[in-house]
């Protein structure tokens, strides 16, 4: 089975994060970066699909220099090779945009099977992997938590809302975005991290893809970002201070006389 | 006649879900906004009890899609259903509940009408005469705003609990017209083997009076201990974030979230949340909530009424002497 | 410890002979770049696997390390990280494998220690001086971590003093084969290894005269046994056994190195060893500092934070001073050794020292910020406490180690002083010994006593350490002329030039990474590092002064006569109420 497995580069959870003074974006060049959590659940999901029918995981992402990090952090778990598409004279957060470009860079490759995380931890519009599917002309399920391998296709399980879940069957090829939680993670082995460096990884310009300049152009899609911000605050919550003992009498005043839950 | 902003529809049990309640108040309000007409589709097979429930919901229509291929959801019979009803009945606005099913067709809607959609508004506000949609990045820590351009359909999907169903503006009788939608046009690839509940819910907190749910932050497994002193203390539930049901450390029936129960106790206690917004989704509606958390920039201080900065392994073992001392 | 071969030149050797050699420790040595980004990985995959895996609280309750974590090392590959490629390991530079070696120390003494056992120590000498044959046949089991190795020199009679061992191997079987009849104690992963380097007398050469070889022994061989754990202070989840040797047979080929030059090997290993504990007691300094950072920034007394108290910045900068320090002298000799024709024995043993003092000052400090807290078992910082002890004791105790220091600085210019003596005896030879000796000099070392091309910034700092370079070397003279031999009993002095020895190590470790840094980076980015080396070089060059004033000004007369008078009174003879 061949798996191309999208994976996007995010700051690390928890960062400070800033916003740049046009609000145009947050400040970057400040942040550390990490694989997003559920893509990096995808790539252990293609990698354990791999171990168990064989075949090969190819790592697609996209972005800036930096995240060939994570490239090379794939192919250390032990993908095979990576397509690494430098985006230094475009940037989006248009998933339409994104996924066009994402899906110039995997037709020709002609998969079995593309994983991509359920959404991302910056943009979180847990749109790309669905769009990829329909410009890929693939039938797709999102949110799996369990793959299984059938003579002619697979079946997944889709989780619904409130603990509920769904069996369904998908011939091949497909797209499945990935719930984080679907497996554990592996740790990238020094064996592995030692290989990596003699991986293949293919740089692709928009020009190798087909693609110019004008078919990422932001707004292109009707999707008109315009700006970022702290949220106002619908609530201003009561910041309680002082040492632990202080806080905690002032709580269980306030918790019985002011709410009166207790 | 036709309807310039379109609410998509979605049944729970038979009957309209409270999410898609939620969709028709986001409709009507950006009806009222921008002087435009509101209708609702359902989609599905055998729809005529559920299209005279949806007809009272203050819509001025309520479109059909009644096909067998509909009778079970599947992303490419809906998606194709809907692409025809958005071409032949061109609206301006197209509106859905966030819901998992949304997620998993709405965006392969879009492209396949190449429309834009914008996911998981919280709300909208107008500029001018254009309504600017705002959405949550980076998990809920920054808003984004977002215009669209370009010729109508717009597609946007509202986070569930955006509007109050309670405000629901339900007078007069919506007219019901089947839609034409060739459905052999439309190839379903997937099939849909059995829904199943995952794990049993045993525990019913919907109807808690308090809960003390624990998140990331309480490190290992051994100091659940802790969280159950505060919740004894108080008399309370324990719940949890996904994490720490992921892990193993609270069975998956006390989840609370998205993918978890929805609840809305008098008080709620969040010990070492962060406030994800799929954590947020589940509890927002709670009357008291308390945070204790390391981190001042966490999302849950945003709603909560109480808030504690600080290590939890200090507060919380003070939090349960103070409250027993005032029983 | 020196070789009868051409000496490889030592920068502290030669500083004590009076000379600075700078390009031994100019530039600060860089690592291979491809290696460094494998090795900033690693770190990352190091750091997740401890933050998922391994409860450093539960392994010091119970005493072990659970299997799991053991074979979660084994798979990331930790065990084989020193072990050429050809053998199943992966070939880390000496950098590279103590870098991550203190990342698993800091974050788990235990874990740390047992990994330390098997490889900084454990299988060492196989790797230093095996067979072909021997590498192939173990180091591929000992790489995957399916054998742990362990070290056994340490005896009962013979701790500190290795060379007092009293184990014995008789060859007296067939084939060559040796009987191994004896015990070892205090024998880190003792409960736990199949592989052991084992340390016994041996007759060498016709006159039987008995001399230490190495051995391989093995688990499986019948006759040997490992003992009950100890119960231990600290580093509980570290197995630590005796092991007894009962008519062991040996085959013959199960020996490592030259018959009879056991110690040379052991001495061998243990300087490099030394390296791997050093670092981890960086790495501890450093999550001390974190930690006790963290604590004071959310601590509140007085309606302050603790943090805002300059008492506690005081002892929060002294951490990151110490840690910063110990790096830049582990590191600095790790270098020395991936470079590989310096001498570094000295350097290993003063990185020890500093580095294993450091982490208790910063244990102690870290739990005095904590306050009760700290003392409580609740919390982290009493385990760090006692799991940072031992690193004073193992691996040569610090006492011994500065004796070394001292001697081993000014050996080579003892034999100097010995020769020079003799042709003033004799004035006709003493011309040509004097000649030879200039020539020496200036063949064999670049002496010099200034160093070139610094950054301006750090001028301050690096005309201290020339100027106390220098007094280290006067002092060196005049204490060789005037003890000769007996140096070696002036302990009160020994201590006091190890001392200045490692403090000025100090200054030059910090001088150079802080000089590299600034040519890299350039001042302004690295403004932080500038001011920790400000900070230790002005205290260092205080202490080194003091300790020079007191090599010829002393109390050491009266510090003796209380001790001896203690002894000769059999108890405290001192007491407020008799």
């Amino acid at each position: 089975m061949k798996i191309i497995v999208c994976m996007k580069q995010v700051p690390v959870k928890d960062s400070l994060l800033k916003i740049k003074d046009d609000n145009s974006w947050v400040h970057e060049d400040e942040l550390n970066y990490e694989i997003n959590e559920s893509d990096h659940y995808a790539l252990e999901t293609a990698l354990r699909l791999k171990e168990a029918h064989g075949g090969e995981v190819v790592i697609l992402t996209m972005g800036p220099e930096r995240v060939k990090e994570a490239i090379k952090q794939g192919l250390a778990k032990g993908a095979d090779r990576a397509l690494y598409i430098n985006n230094a004279d475009f940037t989006s957060i248009d998933p339409m945009t994104n996924a066009k470009v994402l899906a110039a860079a995997i037709s020709p490759e002609t998969p079995d099977l593309v994983l991509a995380g359920l959404q991302t931890d910056d943009n979180g519009s847990g749109q790309t992997g669905v769009i990829l599917a329909e410009n890929l002309g693939l039938p797709h399920t999102s949110i799996v938590m369990e793959i299984e391998k059938l003579d002619n296709g697979i079946k997944v399980k889709r989780e619904l809302e409130s603990g509920w879940f769904q069996w369904i069957e998908l011939p091949l090829p497909a797209l499945l975005t990935i719930q984080s939680g679907i497996n554990q993670i592996r740790y990238a082995t020094i064996k592995g991290i030692m290989m990596a460096k003699k991986k293949e990884v293919k740089e692709l310009a928009l020009s190798d893809l087909g693609l110019s300049g004008a078919d990422v152009a932001a707004g292109s899609t009707g999707l008109d970002f315009q700006k970022v911000y702290v949220p106002e605050k619908t609530k201003q919550a009561l910041i309680l201070e002082g040492d632990p003992k202080d806080v905690a009498e002032q709580l269980a005043d306030k918790l019985k006389n002011e709410a009166k839950v207790f | 006649m036709s309807v310039d902003i379109l609410v998509v529809a979605e049944q729970r049990d038979g009957a309209l879900s409270r999410s898609t309640v939620e969709a028709i108040v986001a409709g009507q309000n950006l009806g009222s906004d921008l002087g435009k007409s509101v209708g609702l589709l359902l989609l599905g097979q055998n729809l005529s009890d559920l299209a005279d429930e949806a007809a009272a919901k203050g819509v001025q229509e309520v479109l059909l899609a009644d096909h067998e291929k509909l009778a079970d959801y599947t992303p490419d019979g809906y998606s194709g259903a809907l692409q025809q009803v958005i071409e032949a009945e061109n609206p301006d606005y197209v509106l859905f509940s966030h819901t998992y099913m949304v997620r998993d067709y709405a965006p392969k809607l879009a492209a396949a009408l190449g429309k834009p959609l914008v996911s998981d508004c919280i709300h909208y506000r107008m500029e001018g005469r254009a309504p600017i949609f705002v959405r949550q990045v980076f998990q809920g820590k920054i808003d984004a705003d977002f215009a669209l351009q370009g010729d109508a359909p717009y597609l946007v999907s509202f986070q569930t609990g955006a509007f109050n169903a309670d405000n629901l503006k339900a007078e007069g009788t919506g007219a019901i017209r089947a839609t034409n939608i060739d459905m052999d046009r439309v190839e379903v690839r997937t099939k849909v083997l059995e829904i199943f509940e995952g794990v049993k819910q045993e525990v019913d907190l919907s109807k808690a009076e308090r809960i003390v749910s624990v998140g990331r932050g309480i490190k290992k497994p051994e100091n659940m201990e802790l969280v159950k002193e505060l919740a004894e203390a108080l008399e309370a539930d324990i719940a949890a974030s996904r994490p720490v049901c992921d892990d193993g450390w609270l069975p998956l029936d006390r989840q609370i979230g998205s993918s978890g129960q929805t609840v809305a106790p008098k008080l709620y206690f969040a010990v070492g949340i962060s406030g994800a917004i799929q954590h947020i989704v589940g509890m927002k509606n709670s009357g008291t909530i308390v945070a204790v958390n390391k981190d001042p920039h966490a999302p849950i201080f945003d709603i909560a009424d109480y808030g504690i900065v600080g290590d939890l392994f200090e507060v919380i073992p003070a939090v349960v002497t103070a409250v027993k001392a005032r029983k | 410890m020196a070789s009868s071969e051409e000496p490889m030149k030592s920068f502290t050797k030669a500083m004590f002979a009076g000379g600075l050699e700078q390009d031994i420790v100019f530039p600060y040595p860089k690592m291979d770049p491809d290696e460094e980004e494998n090795l900033s990985m690693i770190l990352g995959s190091i750091r997740e696997f401890f933050k998922d895996k391994v409860d450093s609280a539960e392994i010091d309750r119970t005493g072990e390390i659970p299997a799991e974590v053991l074979d979660g090392l084994n798979e990331l590959g930790v065990m084989g990280m020193s072990i050429p490629e050809e053998f199943g390991g992966y070939g880390f530079s000496s950098t590279a494998y103590n870098r991550v070696f203190e990342e698993v120390a800091a974050r788990d003494a235990s874990l740390g220690v047992t990994v330390g056992g098997h490889q900084s120590i454990g299988l060492k000498a196989l790797l230093l001086h095996g067979t072909e044959e021997q590498k192939k046949r173990f180091l591929p089991k000992l790489a995957s971590g399916e054998w742990l190795a362990g070290f056994a020199l340490t005896e009962p009679g013979a701790g500190s003093d290795a060379a007092g061992i009293q184990t014995k191997a008789i060859q007296d079987g067939p084939d060559g084969q040796y009987t191994l009849n004896g015990s070892k104690i205090w024998i880190t992963n003792g409960g736990l290894a199949n592989f052991f380097t084992v340390f016994a007398k041996t007759p060498v050469g016709e006159d039987g005269k008995e001399n230490i070889t190495a051995f391989i022994v093995t688990r499986d061989m019948p006759g040997f046994a490992s003992g009950r754990e100890e119960e231990k202070l600290g580093i509980h989840g570290s197995s630590t056994t005796e092991l007894t040797f009962d008519n062991v047979k040996v085959p013959q080929d199960y020996v490592i190195g030259p018959l009879g030059k056991g110690f040379k090997v052991a001495m061998e290993v243990l300087n490099s060893g030394r390296l791997g504990l050093a670092a981890g007691c960086a790495g501890g300094v450093k999550r001390l500092a974190a930690m006790s950072a963290e604590y004071a920034q959310n601590r509140k007394q007085f309606n302050t934070a603790i943090a805002d108290f300059e008492m506690i910045q005081h002892k929060i900068s002294d951490m990151v001073v110490d840690a910063f320090v110990a790096e830049s002298m582990v590191y600095l000799t790790t270098g020395l050794i991936d470079r590989g024709d310096v001498d570094y024995s000295i350097e290993s043993a003063m990185c020890k020292v500093f580095a294993s003092e450091a982490v208790w000052r910063a244990a102690n400090e870290g739990m005095q910020i904590a306050g009760g807290l700290g003392y409580s078992k609740e919390y982290p910082y009493e385990q760090t406490l006692r799991d940072a002890r031992i690193n004073l004791i193992f691996e040569g105790t610090n006492e011994v180690l500065r004796a070394f220091i001292a001697l081993a600085g000014m050996q080579e210019h003892g034999e100097y002083l010995k020769k020079v003596g003799k042709a003033l005896q004799s004035p006709l030879s003493a011309m040509g010994l004097l000649t030879d000796f200039a020539i020496h000099r200036i063949k064999g070392r670049v002496a010099t006593q200034r160093l070139e091309g610094i950054s301006e910034v750090l001028r301050a700092e690096l005309g201290k350490f020339e100027e106390y370079a220098k007094d280290l070397h006067l002092v060196t003279e005049r204490v060789l002329g005037k003890y000769r031999k007996d140096i070696i009993n002036q302990e009160f002095l020994l201590h006091r030039i190890a001392d200045m020895a490692i403090d000025l190590f100090g200054m030059v470790s910090v001088i150079s990474r802080v000089d590299s840094l600034i040519k890299e980076k350039g001042q302004e980015k690295v403004q932080r590092e500038i001011a920790i080396t400000k900070i230790f070089c002005e205290e260092a060059w205080r202490r080194v002064r003091r300790n020079s004033r007191q090599i010829d000004n002393n109390i050491d007369d009266l510090r003796k006569e209380v001790a001896l008078g203690t002894y000769e009174a059999k108890g405290f003879a001192v007491d407020f109420v008799a």
